[in-house]
């Protein structure tokens, strides 16, 4: 074995991705939490083996029941498996990060290299509607956009691409205007390349690492943000086991039953957390400027 | 250590969600509370120094109490109010010519006395005296007749207007006496006098400026509003004036004690229940409601929980009867069959509720029971029902109700049992004074009503069965009344104007017990239960309160006494 390695590391050249994963896996917590979130994300795939019951299998029978080898997590005010509901929840957690956010990274992505690379009145146009929805806090501006548009889990998707795609459009936007006269960027334009290439296989690459962080960042974010619409009412509408709704309706029973407000909390708060650190660890692995 | 303050952070947001209920309605940033209201309390040494100079009013200067509501006040003027707290508000700012004590029994606050002809179609009202406004109008028959063609003109379509269209006009005979001309022999009349929307405001405000009404009425009662900011609070304070404390006036007996009543009182709107129990707990409010479910949590913090011995509220599920849907009687028995009430009264209301067994509870008067007919729960019964309808697969339908917890969860537990007949349902919480206004928003189209199904309590409070039930008739749709199912029904309209037209008690027990059967059999909604309504309070600051039968607070005979 070690001597594999050996040979490893002498025909192995040094490609910035084996550089990343050399930076990344000396952070620890970064990569507990990458294992948190797999965990996370496998359940949630596979959530119908998970979970022994439904997200709406009442019983009233049962209602408001601690945690027992039944109920894991206990029940809820309809004697509702609390932890299948919570399993169930974080399919819709997850599509609402991974998804609203991946599209607001495309759209940020395209109108940041846009604006960056032709300038003038283009540039103009985007960076001020950026700089009014930035003038914006965040969650404010998403219970706007509920508020025009009706509650739903769609609108608050929608409601989470349109506040997060203005960070995604100004941070490309940088690189690119940082790229577009560097040389081999004029080299690739000398040779006749087309502007989409020079965007997309020239320039936009340089802008990855950053996008990259800011994507991971972003979902935690944005799961919270998709929570507490949720929890305002404004979000997902009952039976769905929305984490932030399901926290909402614990509400009324926090002074008797501390279970129910305690586990969809804790699985809002495990699943941001490991966002963000998994983000922090990404953005240490692929900042030049951060030496070991 | 940036790590270490990411953690705390996430840690806190995540469980900050569960303590920002407070303003869990409201979409617009507010300006800062200036918590002004306790203020005057911290100061000890101001005890006792009410004047007694004042007609005898013995009210400490700092009984200043807090009330928490489930909901904002929706408007001031009672013509205008469709809800039962507003109502309860108004009652304490404003008088009628009749009024009701806390057991529900006729009282004579403006008026003294009443004369009617054999026909039940000419009341003379004789007016007490010595009376002013607030702002100094003289209370005589032409602030009376001000107020009561207001009522009366149906153009003006004010929420609570279809309660006056039996009067064609009145007429002053001299300053303190007014007679009132009915269009038809109406004997539920002083009834209707009695209920909030009776309420008489100062004639020189609805003259002037009418608008300010809606925001903050001027009347004769016993508080006057010093402030309302949406939202967030409202506060009376003690007009200490008032009539009813002067033995003269009242004609040898004071109406209220000479002790009765607080310096000021803040009604803060916390739609949240939890907060609202967090808020009594910690001595932040003296009174609010109570739901069953916290009985044990408030009674072991020191408070005094009760509840209300006869109740008039009654929880529906309303059916709107002009869709396509629930034109057909057999859906809409259908429902009534799919819905295991007895089940729901244990799991969203802790059990403190009876199944309803008519459209209006015990304690309004002529009330008949249907025990006899009670839609059994059976859901195949239901579901075959609904084949039989053309509806096989079931079908999916909106539903409106408020958006405070406890009727999000009865909204949640009827979306379940429906969905075991293949109905589905969306649940839309909305804001209470949103809500009444998209329901009463309905402009004449059928089509454009834009709920289903629509859940709600009702309390009739003027106590008597033709408000209860006439509201189901054609003649009561919204805006002017409150027929929710838009239920529209010939022999149930002809039944109604019968009830009215005589004050025969037989007579009228007879035609009501019809109708109560009719439209029992026709089940434009399912009547779920009648609510005894609990409330709380803190009884080492305060005492002699409790809620009318009809769920608003009574207050009238308050003392403080901390």
């Amino acid at each position: 074995m070690k001597k594999d390695n050996k040979t490893d590391q002498n025909t192995d050249i040094r490609t910035p991705f084996s550089e990343f994963v050399r930076k990344f896996k000396k952070q620890k917590t970064a990569v507990a939490a990458s294992i948190v979130l797999l965990l996370i994300v496998l359940i949630a795939i596979f959530a119908d083996f998970v979970a022994q019951y439904g997200i709406n299998d009442y019983n009233y029978s049962e209602m408001l029941q601690g945690p027992s080898a039944k109920h894991l997590f206990g029940t809820d005010e309809f004697g509702r498996d609390i932890f299948s509901r919570i399993v169930y929840g974080a399919r819709i957690s997850l599509a609402i990060g991974f998804g609203a956010v991946s599209l607001a990274a495309i759209l940020g992505a395209i109108l940041g290299l846009i604006s960056g690379y032709y300038g003038g009145i283009v540039d103009s146009i985007i960076m001020r509607v950026c700089d009014v929805l930035f003038a914006f806090p965040g969650l404010i501006l998403a219970i706007a956009i509920v508020a025009i548009l009706g509650p739903g889990l769609y609108n608050v998707v929608i409601a989470v691409i349109v506040f997060r795609t203005p960070t995604f459009a100004r941070l490309v936007r940088g690189t690119t205007l940082q790229m577009k006269d560097s040389v081999y960027v004029q080299a690739a334009r000398s040779l006749g390349a087309s502007d989409a290439r020079l965007l997309f296989t020239h320039i936009l690459p340089s802008a990855l690492p950053s996008v990259i962080v800011q994507y991971s960042i972003s979902i935690g974010g944005s799961i919270m943000t998709a929570a507490s619409l949720s929890f305002l009412g404004m979000g997902a509408a009952p039976p769905t086991p929305e984490w932030g709704l399901m926290l909402s309706n614990a509400r009324t029973y926090v002074f008797m039953c501390w279970h129910y407000a305690v586990f969809p909390g804790l699985a809002i708060f495990l699943t941001v957390l490991c966002f963000n650190l998994v983000g922090d660890g990404l953005r240490s692995a692929l900042d030049p400027k951060l030496t070991d | 250590m940036k790590k270490a303050i990411a953690i705390l952070l996430c840690m806190l947001m995540s469980f900050a969600m569960l303590g920002c209920s407070n303003n869990d309605a409201s979409v617009e940033p507010s300006a800062p509370v200036d918590n002004n209201t306790p203020a005057e309390s911290q100061n000890p040494e101001q005890t006792n120094t009410a004047e007694p100079a004042q007609e005898g009013v013995n009210v400490a200067e700092n009984s200043d109490i807090v009330v928490v509501t489930g909901s904002d006040m929706v408007t001031f003027y009672p013509i205008n109010a469709a809800n039962t707290l507003d109502g309860g508000i108004q009652k304490l700012m404003m008088d009628g010519l009749v009024g009701f004590d806390k057991d529900y029994k006729l009282i004579w606050m403006l008026a003294t006395d009443c004369e009617a002809n054999e026909d039940s179609t000419e009341y003379t009202f004789h007016l007490r005296q010595g009376i002013s406004f607030q702002d100094g109008t003289p209370w005589n028959a032409e602030a009376a007749k001000v107020n009561l063609d207001i009522m009366a003109n149906q153009e003006l379509k004010y929420k609570k207007s279809s309660n006056y269209r039996m009067i064609d006009h009145t007429e002053v005979v001299d300053e303190y006496t007014i007679k009132v001309y009915l269009k038809y022999s109406f004997g539920a009349f002083i009834n209707y006098l009695a209920h909030p929307s009776a309420l008489m405001v100062s004639p020189t405000q609805l003259q002037n400026d009418p608008d300010s009404v809606e925001t903050g009425a001027i009347g004769s009662g016993q508080y006057s509003l010093i402030e309302w900011r949406p939202g967030e609070y409202w506060k009376l304070a003690l007009n200490r004036e008032w009539w009813g404390y002067d033995k003269e006036i009242c004609g040898g007996e004071a109406l209220v004690a000479n002790n009765a009543g607080f310096n000021t009182i803040t009604f803060k709107p916390i739609s949240e229940a939890a907060t609202r129990v967090a808020m009594l707990m910690a001595k932040e409010a003296e009174m609010g409601g109570a739901s069953s479910t916290y009985v044990e949590t408030l009674t072991g913090a020191g408070l005094t929980v009760e509840y209300q011995t006869t109740g008039l509220s009654l929880t529906y599920l309303y059916m709107n009867c002009q869709k396509e849907l629930f034109k057909d009687v057999r859906v809409r028995k259908a429902i009534n069959m799919a819905i295991d009430i007895d089940t729901m009264i244990n799991v969203t209301e802790g059990g403190a509720a009876a199944r309803a067994d008519s459209y209006i509870t015990p304690a309004v008067s002529y009330y008949s029971s249907q025990a006899a007919e009670l839609y059994k729960y059976d859901i195949e019964a239901a579901k075959a029902l609904l084949e039989e309808a053309g509806y096989p697969n079931g079908f999916e339908v909106t539903m409106w109700t408020m958006n405070n917890s406890s009727s999000v969860q009865r909204g949640e537990f009827i979306q379940q049992q429906l969905e075991q007949i293949g109905i589905k349902v969306n649940v839309v919480p909305c804001e209470s004074g949103v809500l009444s206004s998209n329901v009463s928003g309905y402009s004449g189209d059928p089509a454009e009503t834009g709920y289903d199904m629509y859940l709600r309590g009702f309390s009739p409070s003027t106590g008597d069965a033709d408000q209860g039930l006439a509201r189901f008739s054609t003649a009561m749709f919204m805006p002017a009344g409150s027929n929710y199912c838009l239920y529209s029904n010939a022999d149930y309209d002809v039944l109604m104007e019968k009830g009215v037209a005589t004050s025969n008690s037989d007579e009228r027990a007879a035609i009501y017990a019809e109708a109560q059967k009719l439209i029992w059999d026709e089940c434009p909604c399912v009547p779920l239960f009648f609510t005894t309504d609990g409330y709380v309070y803190n009884p080492e600051k305060i005492s002699n309160v409790c809620y009318y039968p009809d769920g608003s607070f009574y207050l009238r005979d308050g003392v403080y006494v901390g």
